[in-house]
């Protein structure tokens, strides 16, 4: 499980990034650059695409940062929130490219990182990440954000409340409900 | 009995714990069928956990990190100098501009739209003045007036129909305009002036009417108040004469013609005027009503009357003086014998006035040294002096004194003079 990140941290490096501190700038990136990788991974379901996009959205919030407001009541929830919908934005661009690339080869299908040198096993895990990413593009971007912070950050529910400003109760009524669609879509694009 | 929420909550903390998904179905055999589908889903993304950017990928981002953050460094220093007043006011006084714009913007809007009864129907009113501080022309100023007492014949015919009142401001207002129209309009052409009468008259009638129509007495008498209000002015402007003159055309000229015709108000003779400070002079004195100088003594020589003909502008006459055309080559009947420029009169009009011969000529009693006083002044035409100035205190004295500079003048007797 990842280390959260406090608002400490957060009040102490965001100001700094905005005045164009590079130091503050690449410790921001080291703390969120795998989670918001692994957020656009199961967006995209494509392990090269996912680290060019994580690259994207911290140039953006390089861009934007002089304008970003931190919210001093929940530093680290809402320059997370903000990051996340940057994140989520590119992902949803990205999405919009594809379609229109009607002529996607087998080679350039997305893929997960090759771990297991076994072609049978890559090929298995690029469809069930691109059924996953399929998947997940139906769910709302509330649902999306509880189930990855629940599962794929390992979250509590409480830290995903605090992390989404909602209550344990939301969490858990979002997280069912989008386990369920998420079963549901997965098992139709697994054809059982 | 724990329903499908909380066995997923428990099959969940159980997969984090180390289960699989089958143990966990194994567990609840009678919701396998519904928990599979989110227990499945909840472990495929559990995989992604184990995730993460590879050093070559980390390094790769630092790097275009720091090409983008030098970018923006540079960018940022050339919009410093266009958005520094933003940043230097900060986000709060920023925030109190927008607010004061959206403020005023409101303000106007409800000043603009406010209707008789409102708070803010007087500002409406005061500011559709506005206008007129700036229009000069009394045509014009009379159209203006006009067409505001007609918006607040209107505003009345508003108020009547939804409030049933007779708005006191409207029809103050409209009373105010029409009276400065009437004003306006004193000053134009007689048939512009009966066409403000008869608009006037047409705000009466309107006026009357509503009255009529209105059901509410108090609403009526305050109509038929402002109608008879406004009846009177049209009345006063109706037989109002034109305006002899515009009194911002300057006067004709005619009137400011001199007369050629010389009177007796400048035959004062002159007065013999000594130069040494110790001669009793004589000045001409000219009285109000007697236009005959008066010669007095005087032992100060320090102001002369000035009487030379004037070659000056032309002045209106007056009940004593008629001036003298300027250029008219008339000579005063005061003809100065010393110390003064002859005119370059070539005319000279006699005196209508001849000065009595002076029956006792002023002799100093006392004379001056001659080393003092190197001339005595020689009266050309001697005033009618009927007594003589006679020095308190003469230049000469036997004691051997050297003489005052400033007598005072004696007080009796002076001379007087009475001429016809």
């Amino acid at each position: 499980m990842p280390t959260p990140i406090t608002d400490d941290q957060v009040i102490s490096l965001v100001p700094r990034c905005q005045r164009g501190d590079q130091a503050a700038v690449e410790t921001l990136y080291m703390l969120y650059a795998d989670r918001i990788y692994r957020y656009l991974l199961a967006r995209v379901g494509d392990a090269e695409q996912a680290a060019d996009l994580t690259t994207e959205v911290f140039v953006r919030m390089i861009e934007r940062l002089p304008g970003f407001w931190l919210n001093r009541q929940r530093p680290a929830a809402s320059f997370s929130a903000w990051l996340y919908r940057i994140a989520g934005n590119l992902a949803v661009d990205y999405h919009r490219r594809r379609e229109r690339l009607e002529h996607v080869s087998l080679e350039a299908e997305p893929t997960l990182p090759a771990t297991d040198p076994d072609p049978d096993v890559v090929a298995e895990h690029h469809e069930s990440a691109q059924r996953l990413a399929q998947a997940l593009q139906a769910l709302s971007e509330d649902q999306r954000l509880v189930i990855i912070g629940k599962f794929v950050e390992e979250m509590s529910n409480s830290e995903v409340a605090a992390w989404l400003g909602k209550t344990e109760g939301a969490v858990k009524s979002l997280q069912h409900r989008a386990l369920q669609a998420l079963g549901r879509l997965l098992r139709i694009t697994e054809g059982i | 009995m724990m329903n499908v929420a909380e066995i997923l909550d428990e099959c969940l903390a159980r997969l984090r714990r180390g289960e699989t998904v089958g143990d966990c179905l194994a567990r609840y055999p009678d919701q396998a069928a519904e928990l599979a589908p989110m227990l499945e889903a909840a472990a495929q993304l559990r995989g992604l956990a184990a995730h993460r950017l590879s050093p070559a990928q980390r390094l790769a981002g630092q790097m275009v990190l720091r090409a983008a953050l030098a970018r923006r460094t540079s960018r940022r220093s050339a919009a410093d100098w266009l958005f520094r007043p933003v940043q230097w006011m900060g986000r709060p006084a920023l925030a109190a501009a927008v607010a004061l714009c959206l403020f005023v913007v409101l303000s106007v809007g409800a000043v603009a739209a406010s209707r008789p009864g409102d708070l803010t129907y007087s500002v409406r009113v005061m500011v559709e003045r506005a206008p007129l501080l700036v229009i000069f022309d009394a045509d014009a100023r009379a159209s203006a007036e006009l067409y505001l007492a007609e918006r607040r014949l209107a505003d009345v015919q508003q108020a009547l129909q939804h409030s049933r009142s007779a708005d006191a401001t409207a029809l103050r207002a409209l009373i105010r305009s029409a009276e400065a129209a009437a004003g306006a309009a004193g000053g134009l052409a007689e048939a512009e002036r009966l066409q403000v009468a008869a608009r006037i008259e047409e705000h009466v009638t309107q006026l009357e009417r509503l009255a009529a129509t209105v059901g509410e007495p108090a609403a009526a008498r305050s109509l038929v108040e402002t109608a008879r209000q406004a009846r009177a002015i049209a009345v006063q402007l109706r037989a109002e004469k034109p305006p002899a003159l515009d009194p911002q055309r300057p006067a004709p000229t005619e009137t400011a013609v001199p007369s050629f015709t010389p009177t007796s108000a400048l035959t004062a003779t002159p007065q013999p005027e000594a130069t040494a400070t110790l001669t009793p002079e004589t000045t001409p004195v000219r009285s109000h009503g007697s236009p005959v100088p008066q010669p007095s003594r005087d032992a100060t020589t320090t102001r002369r009357p000035d009487l030379r003909p004037r070659q000056t502008e032309p002045r209106p006459p007056v009940s004593s003086v008629t001036p003298l055309q300027p250029g008219a080559p008339i000579t005063p009947t005061i003809r100065p014998t010393h110390m003064m420029p002859t005119p370059s009169a070539t005319r000279r009009v006699g005196p209508t006035a001849v000065p009595q011969p002076a029956t006792v000529a002023p002799q100093p009693t006392a004379e001056p040294p001659p080393g003092i006083a190197t001339r005595r002044p020689e009266p050309t035409a001697g005033p009618p002096a009927t007594a003589q100035p006679r020095p308190t205190e003469g230049p000469g004295d036997p004691g051997g004194r050297p003489p005052d500079i400033t007598p005072g003048p004696p007080p009796e007797p002076r001379p007087t003079r009475r001429g016809g």
